[in-house]
């Protein structure tokens, strides 16, 4: 037993409360209420997010921000891994206060267990240098989706969509675990940092699969994420079935892939990326995701009837920037575009769940999804409309919004080369669409006649989310500093 | 306001009143750390509009106590406006420009879609766009600026952009291009200038006085303040395009104001015509051609926003602004009709009121130089008084065959107080010239000692 094994106190947390959940679930009487299983759930991620807090601050004293491996290096706590793992954490939160607001889901018990082993195997993924522990923590997260993703559906109009989802996400495994295996392969190891060491002395010749690894590692998260070219089934996302799980793919489990796949790219290719071939390679096709990504999510985000379908594509727009920064890393001095991805990541993260809480306040009143919903928001409820407003200026980058800091910042660790350059003038020219986009809705909201009289439902989850998110932007907008020098302080 | 006008020493080159407070900062690299400063100050080309900003404001906030419905909501808007347009010509760092000018676009635009006419929403949308696509530019220029030269302060780079961006050429010029792009776009230039036109026609008549007096004269601030004043070699070298755009915002501006048979709509062509104007002065580089401009940024602002409170005010009373069912004002309104007179004279530029200066600074400083320039620019202005002096006078002594319906012919008092200050102003800043002279002489000569401009 490793002395250090009290490190994975937030995991124990989870692991500690599915156990607990799925025991009530069998032996409690059906006739019994089941909601407050929610409040359980909740307690349990807030406890398991206090408890990283709690363990960062600690390591930082033990350990001076070096990384702490444990279990012969199966396990891991760095900063980089504490920060995913918060952030997934910050999401579950928001995706179980969901829940509790919305009086459809409260009874689908199974949701809890189910999302709680989701975010374990989350965690796995992002606390480890060892591949085979990242694929595990894959595996576990993606089961518990595909759960999740079937008792979301109910229609038979969904059906199509969640076997689409499954599959495309079942093949990304099968996929990154055929570009892990090159790895494997050429250098003999499943451990990141000893691949690392490995990879300068490997001959030529085997440049070929290292490339073809990337590439297929690359392609594999883009399957699970549904990044562009693989995002066949992101428009089903926002049928109204679908709603928390929505939410959770949208944030946390989104933020979770792109962390592995940081993880894999800045510690496992490490060295290959002073080879300028490869580097070319990748970063053409990081820049064409992230370029895509804008140009499309903002597009069919203007193009867009449902209110939520557009959010969701905003939601894709906003990723493209988030991507930008990875295209251009290694040309970066220092480690300021992790920084900038961070702080990116933390804005998207609160607008968006800010954002769709009040979309979904809104639409279950109105009975709709269509943009029609939000008609006269502004007259019947002015803070929530003005709440949404200040959302919708984020996500366009305008500023005094945490949205624009977060744009600033990405925008200026691209400017490295004059490729960064190309790149930045065209995501800024595609950002028009996202304003287009955005004031449509404000427009809905301040200029339509209301649809009917009754006001938005009020729960307090939901407006304890949707507050959250808007006092935490209000500050990141007004003190970015907060986050900015806690980011640059430490050593990632 | 007053306490800061009164405490300004015109004598003094460089910027009054400073403050400066670190907003944020962050780690690019292990030896490069940035700074953003919230840091402001005037000098005697912001000063002059903060005060113009400040007349017109308060006395748009005036005309607003007979504002029946959404009452607070437009005034939240109109002091959030106020702010960001204070903040805009106070910053000195351009991240804090960039701030308050996006701020001053989105209250705009709800100002616009909130109270304007029954085409506003498609207004609204062409301003936001056309704005934006200006902001854009503009955003990607201070993104390069900040990564190669590491500041956004107005101190830091004024006269020093040749050598922070020594090794790099070629960046130079995409900045430069990128910020006189920003910076037509807000003008506006033709053939950009729809926009303008739909606001200025369907937007509240209390904004678009605002807009015409301060809004539009953003863009050429920004044109001196950041174009002019930080690239001066650039500048030089693309002074025909400025000629061009001047002469065809000039020209086709006065013809167009020639084809209109609605007052908006006049005075909004009118006001592109003015656009040139001011683009033609800023590109003599010279001292008189700059302070015709820095004038026709002040009075131009004043009788052309003075222009708009009438046409609001007739607006309120009759049923239409089109020129051919108007007619024989005079009569029904005589205090209307000779505040009208008195403006249309004034943006004509008659000797005696305060708009004749920076037409004969500008004129005289092409007739010295490009005497070509000055002919065009004469022909256009020429067609620009036939067109205003026409309508005008069609719609106060001459006769209409429909009759217009007006209800309540007597001005009140907050627009009879408002009117005789405007004319006021213009009268004294007419017959003495030095008052707005000696604010701005000693920041024109800096300026022109900086971008090598002739005094």
């Amino acid at each position: 037993m490793s002395p250090y094994a009290y490190f994975l106190l937030p995991e124990a947390i989870l692991l500690v409360m599915i156990v607990l959940l799925v025991i009530v679930e069998l032996f409690l009487p059906p006739k019994h209420a089941r909601f407050w299983m929610a409040w359980l759930a909740l307690g349990a991620v807030v406890a398991a997010l206090g408890s990283l807090f709690y363990l960062w601050v600690l390591w930082h004293q033990l350990f001076q921000g070096d990384p702490l491996l444990f279990w012969q290096g199966a396990y891991l706590f760095d900063s980089f891994g504490a920060g995913f793992k918060s952030l997934l954490l910050m999401a579950l939160i928001y995706v179980l206060l969901y829940l509790l607001g919305s009086k459809e889901q409260k009874e689908t018990t199974l949701y809890y267990p189910l999302l709680l082993t989701a975010g374990l195997g989350a965690m796995i993924m992002v606390s480890t240098f060892e591949g085979i522990t990242i694929l595990i923590g894959l595996e576990m997260f993606s089961i518990a989706t595909y759960v999740l993703l079937i008792l979301a559906q109910r229609s038979s109009s969904a059906k199509h969509f969640t076997w689409r989802a499954v599959l495309s996400s079942g093949v990304g495994t099968a996929v990154i675990c055929y570009g892990f295996s090159f790895l494997y392969g050429i250098t003999g190891s499943t451990h990141l940092l000893e691949i690392t060491n490995q990879l300068p002395k490997i001959p030529g010749d085997y440049l070929l699969y290292l490339y073809l690894s990337a590439f297929l590692l690359i392609a594999g998260f883009a399957l699970k994420s549904a990044w562009i070219p693989f995002h066949n089934w992101f428009h089903a996302l926002a049928k109204p079935t679908f709603s928390p799980f929505t939410l959770f793919w949208m944030t946390g489990s989104q933020i979770v892939l792109f962390g592995t796949l940081l993880r894999f790219l800045l510690w496992g290719y490490q060295p290959l990326w002073q080879k300028e071939t490869l580097v070319l390679a990748i970063q053409v096709l990081l820049m064409v995701i992230s370029l895509a990504s804008i140009f499309w999510g903002h597009w069919q985000a203007y193009r867009q009837q449902s209110v939520k379908q557009l959010l969701l594509y905003l939601g894709m727009g906003q990723w493209g920037f988030v991507f930008m920064p990875m295209a251009f890393f290694h040309l970066s001095q220092g480690d300021f575009f992790i920084q900038a991805i961070f702080f990116a990541l933390v804005v998207y993260l609160l607008v968006m769940s800010g954002a769709y809480t009040i979309v979904s306040l809104v639409t279950e009143r109105a009975g709709t999804e269509e943009i029609r919903a939000l008609a006269g928001l502004g007259q019947q409820a002015p803070g929530l409309a003005l709440a949404f407003t200040l959302f919708l200026l984020s996500v366009a980058g305008f500023p005094l919004t945490a949205g624009f800091i977060g744009r600033f910042l990405i925008l200026s660790s691209n400017l490295v080369s004059f490729e960064g350059l190309v790149v930045t003038a065209l995501a800024m020219l595609t950002t028009l669409l996202a304003i287009a986009a955005c004031f449509r809705l404000i427009r809905q909201m301040y200029l339509r006649p209301q649809a009917d009289s009754r006001a938005p439902i009020f729960t307090w989850p939901l407006a304890f989310a949707w507050l959250m998110s808007l006092v935490a932007t209000f500050v990141l907008a007004f003190i970015p500093d907060l986050l900015l020098q806690l980011l640059s302080q430490i050593n990632w | 306001m007053i306490w800061l006008f009164l405490r300004f020493d015109p004598q003094k080159s460089g910027y009054q009143f400073e403050q400066s407070f670190l907003w944020f900062h962050w780690r690019f690299s292990p030896v490069k750390e940035w700074f953003i400063h919230y840091h402001v100050g005037v000098d005697g080309l912001s000063l002059l509009l903060i005060l113009l900003t400040t007349i017109l404001v308060l006395c748009a906030v005036i005309m607003g106590f007979a504002l029946q419905k959404g009452v607070k909501a437009f005034y939240q808007l109109f002091l959030l406006l106020f702010t960001s347009l204070l903040g805009l010509f106070l910053s000195l760092n351009l991240f804090l420009f960039y701030v308050c000018l996006q701020i001053a676009v989105s209250t705009s635009y709800f100002l616009i879609i909130s109270r304007g006419s029954l085409d506003r929403e498609r207004a609204a949308q062409h301003y936001l766009l056309y704005h934006s696509a200006g902001a854009m530019f503009l955003f990607f220029a201070i993104l390069i600026l900040f990564v190669q030269t590491g500041s956004l302060e107005y101190i830091l780079l004024e006269g020093r952009i040749s050598l922070l961006f020594a090794q790099s050429a070629n960046e130079t010029w995409i900045v430069f291009v990128c910020l006189l792009a920003a910076f037509l776009l807000f003008l506006p230039v033709v053939p950009f200038h729809r926009w303008a036109i739909q606001v200025q026609t369907e937007g509240h008549p209390l904004w678009t006085m605002l807009f015409v007096g301060i809004l539009l004269q953003i863009g050429s601030y920004g044109l001196v303040r950041f174009v002019l004043g930080w690239f001066p070699e650039q500048s030089h070298q693309l002074e025909w395009l400025l000629i061009l755009f001047g002469l065809l915002n000039l020209l086709y501006g006065a013809i167009c104001t020639l084809l209109q048979k609605e007052l908006k709509r006049l005075i909004a062509y009118a006001n592109i015509c003015f656009v040139g104007l001011i683009l033609l002065g800023i590109a003599t580089f010279h001292l008189q051609g700059i302070k015709g401009a820095f004038w026709q940024w002040i009075v131009h602002g004043l009788a052309a926003a003075m222009l708009f409170l009438l046409i609001g005010s007739l607006a309120k009373r009759s049923s239409t602004t089109t020129v051919a069912q108007l007619g024989g004002l005079t009569k029904a309104m005589p205090a209307w009709s000779s505040f009208w007179l008195f403006g249309v004279l004034a943006v004509c530029g008659l000797p005696g009121f305060a708009t004749f200066w920076p037409l004969l600074y500008t004129f005289q400083s092409w007739w010295l130089n490009h005497l070509w320039v000055a002919l065009l620019m004469l022909v256009g202005l020429l067609m620009l008084f036939v067109a205003l002096l026409r309508v005008a006078l069609q719609i106060t002594f001459g006769s209409t065959s429909i009759k217009q319906s007006i209800t309540n012919t007597k001005l009140n008092g907050s627009e009879w107080g408002i009117l005789t200050f405007f004319t006021v102003l213009i009268v004294m800043f007419g017959v003495m010239p030095e008052w707005l002279t000696s604010i701005m002489q000693t920041t024109l000569q800096s300026l022109l000692e900086r971008i090598g401009g002739s005094i």
